[in-house]
């Protein structure tokens, strides 16, 4: 259990700035998730915890240490690479314990960790074999096997999980999530996956372009995202963005005029134009007006099995709804839509962020 | 139903790939396998200076094996090969390692380790019997610098002239080696290096434990083509020693080219030639044996 703290990191290639100043503190025994579209610098972020990559400025303190200029194999973490990065020449069982050989181990603890490693992952019957005799996901498990034997007390995980079929990719992802509440050590995991970020994190990062945009719980990120670019990455069907005036406590898409009693400013609001955001399972859809209300057209439905999609026109601007499948067929072609106030998310249309 | 489609019958592309290769492979079955069946064929027949066909059995082979030049010649194939070979490996392999580590200047150093492959044996050789020569060459360089005592004559000692072959060869060919084992040192992923920086292996143990052995597919093609400069080296030798002094250089090659035309004796030269052709057939024998065996290993 290991507390990472952050402080201003700042990493470029050339005059191109990679990590912009990214400070962050992930508290012992977390699973911290980096979220964010690729070629957003997580993965830089994630080498610059391991001293993989030198920064240009900033700090990393593990607990107490500050590790910034400490070699990869002084941190004591272990690492999981996105091709698995095994050692191909050695079996299984070499590979895991090639760490503890080389720092000088005696072949009974060697044995000891190994087993324990193996058993932990269930590779026990792989073990003499040599990575190119074994499947991806058996690759994948080795790979974590190496990272485990180390007794490491932070643990890097960079994409594991990308290479890897859908089935196979939802059964890793809970055994890792088994393995963080074993093991009880802090886990960061980086993945361009929201579907990952929300299952696996205590606590998500989301990143873009060399910022960290928002942190805060799965639910946090999803119910209350602090920039506009948060609340379009995370959620799938994505959320709406409508162009809206506000007014005191209402605002208006074009005629339609929706009640804000109920939302939580951040900060005292000011009159004007604002990007009204609502997710697609936040709109309700009726066939007859009922109150509150606003009649919108149907464009398109798209059945996804479990729910279906609709998309609507309201005054020309366009949002779907999320409807169980048996509504979607009887709809005519102008509906009455509505909006649950607590789905509502408001945005500076300038900056962005969060209103 | 397919037939009743066709309204003449037309080549199949295999078919138009073989027509066209056919005169290669013509040329190759007589030119080529012919010639090593004939070479055979005459190994064992008394030809002087003409083709005489008449059965004489292993006498060739009898006498070439209690000739003393060719006992010379064949030892000198395995003493010039394997130093060779193994110094063209070492050295490569030490070069290579040193460019993939990012020593500065790398292309620069490419370049000069490369420049000699650029030139034939026979002009290896020229260049180097120019520098070994006592009054041109370095000895003379080092004695006007002042060092008067100063003696370099490791072409005129039969003990170490065949040495000399092998300083000239190694200067020649290392960098071939080097070029084609650090292409393959820059083809392994860099994560695995990452991997091993967490693990706080070193390096030399990840070149040691890791990497060349990833490596032994490359090795082995270096292997082969350093071998066909070995059972080929008629021109370096030539050139720099002319297989002397006396016979102390001579290596099979040269043996059977002098009697052929110069000496003729045909029968005694073709022996000779199958003898080579038999070591180099094992060789190759050998050499795909490894390559499977590294295979299975990786
Ligand atoms: N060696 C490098 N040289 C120059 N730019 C790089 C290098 N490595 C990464 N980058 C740039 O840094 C940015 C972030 O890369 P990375 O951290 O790998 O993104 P992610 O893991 O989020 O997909 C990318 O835009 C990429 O182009
Ligand atoms: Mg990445």
């Amino acid at each position: 259990m290991t507390r990472v703290r952050i402080e201003n990191l700042v990493r470029s290639y050339g005059t191109v700035q990679v990590l912009k100043d990214v400070s962050l503190d992930i508290t012992p025994g977390e699973f911290l998730v980096l979220l964010g579209p690729s070629g957003c610098g997580k993965s830089t972020l994630l080498s610059a915890i391991a001293g993989l990559d030198e920064v240009q400025s900033g700090r990393i303190h593990f607990d107490d240490r500050d590790v910034t200029a400490l070699e990869p194999n002084e941190r004591e973490i272990g690492m999981v690479f996105q091709s698995y990065a095994l050692y191909p020449t050695m079996t299984a069982r070499a590979n895991m314990a090639f760490a503890l050989r080389v720092s000088g181990a005696t072949k009974a603890q060697m044995e000891e960790r190994v087993t324990w490693a193996a058993n932990l992952l269930q590779i026990t019957h792989l073990l003499d074999r040599k990575p190119g005799q074994l499947s991806g996901g058996q690759r994948q498990r080795v790979a974590i096997g190496r990272a485990l034997v180390r007794q490491a007390r932070l643990f890097l995980f960079d994409e594991p999980l990308s290479n890897l079929d859908a089935k196979l990719r939802n059964e890793m992802r809970a055994e890792i999530k088994s393995l963080h509440e074993r093991l009880g050590a802090t886990f960061i995991f980086v993945t361009h996956d929201q579907i990952e970020a929300m299952t696996l994190a205590t606590r998500v990062a989301v990143m873009s372009g060399g910022i960290i945009q928002q942190i805060g719980t799965p639910e946090d990120i999803y119910r209350r995202p602090a920039t506009r670019f948060v609340a379009d990455f995370v959620g799938s069907p994505a959320m709406s963005f409508l162009d809206a005036t506000l007014a005191d406590q209402t605002l208006d898409i074009g005629p339609a005029r929706i009640d804000l009693s109920a939302y939580a400013f951040a900060k005292p609001p000011a009159p004007g134009p604002v990007t009204f955001g609502i997710r697609p399972e936040r709109v309700s859809v009726h066939p007859e007006v009922t109150l509150g209300t606003h009649p919108a057209r149907l464009t398109a439905r798209e059945p996804m099995g479990a729910d279906t999609l609709l998309w609507l026109d309201l005054h020309g601007q366009r949002l779907s709804a999320r409807v169980p499948p048996e509504i979607g067929p009887a709809l005519q072609d102008t509906v009455h839509i509505g909006f649950d106030p607590a789905g509502i998310s408001l945005f500076d249309p300038k900056s962005g962020l969060r209103l | 139903m397919t037939i009743s489609h066709r309204t003449r019958p037309r080549l199949r592309p295999r078919t138009v790939a073989q027509l066209v290769l056919l005169p290669t492979i013509l040329l190759t079955v007589i030119g080529y396998h012919g010639s090593i069946l004939w070479t055979i064929v005459l190994s064992f027949t008394p030809s002087r200076m003409l083709p005489v066909y008449r059965w004489t059995g292993f006498d060739m082979y009898e006498r070439l094996l209690n000739t003393e030049r060719w006992q010379v010649a064949y030892q000198n194939l395995f003493i010039f090969g394997g130093l060779y070979i193994g110094f063209c490996l070492l050295f490569g392999l030490v070069l290579a390692i040193l460019l993939d580590q990012g020593v500065k200047g790398r292309s620069i150093l490419q370049t000069i380790f490369l420049y000699p492959i650029a030139l034939s044996f026979v002009v290896t050789g020229l260049a180097w019997k120019w520098l070994l020569n006592p009054t041109t060459g370095l000895q003379d360089f080092v004695r006007s610098l002042g060092w008067e005592n100063f003696t370099l004559d490791l072409l005129s000692s039969p003990d170490r002239a065949i040495y000399t072959l092998v300083i000239a060869g190694v200067w020649h060919s290392a960098g071939l080696t080097m070029v084609i084992l650090f292409a393959g040192l820059q083809s392994i992923d860099h994560e695995i290096w990452r991997a091993s920086r967490v693990d706080g292996i070193p390096r030399w143990r990840m070149y040691l434990h890791v990497v060349i052995p990833m490596l032994w597919p490359v090795v082995v093609t270096c292997l082969v083509l350093l071998s066909m400069n070995v059972v080929r080296s008629y021109e370096l030798i030539v050139v720099l020693t002319g297989g002397g002094p006396g016979f102390s250089t001579d290596v099979p090659a040269k043996f059977i080219i002098d009697h052929y035309f110069a000496r003729q004796s045909v029968c005694l030269a073709s022996a000779a030639e199958t003898l080579r052709l038999l070591t180099v057939a094992a060789i190759l024998a050998i050499s795909a044996l490894s390559r499977r065996g590294g295979e299975a290993a990786t």
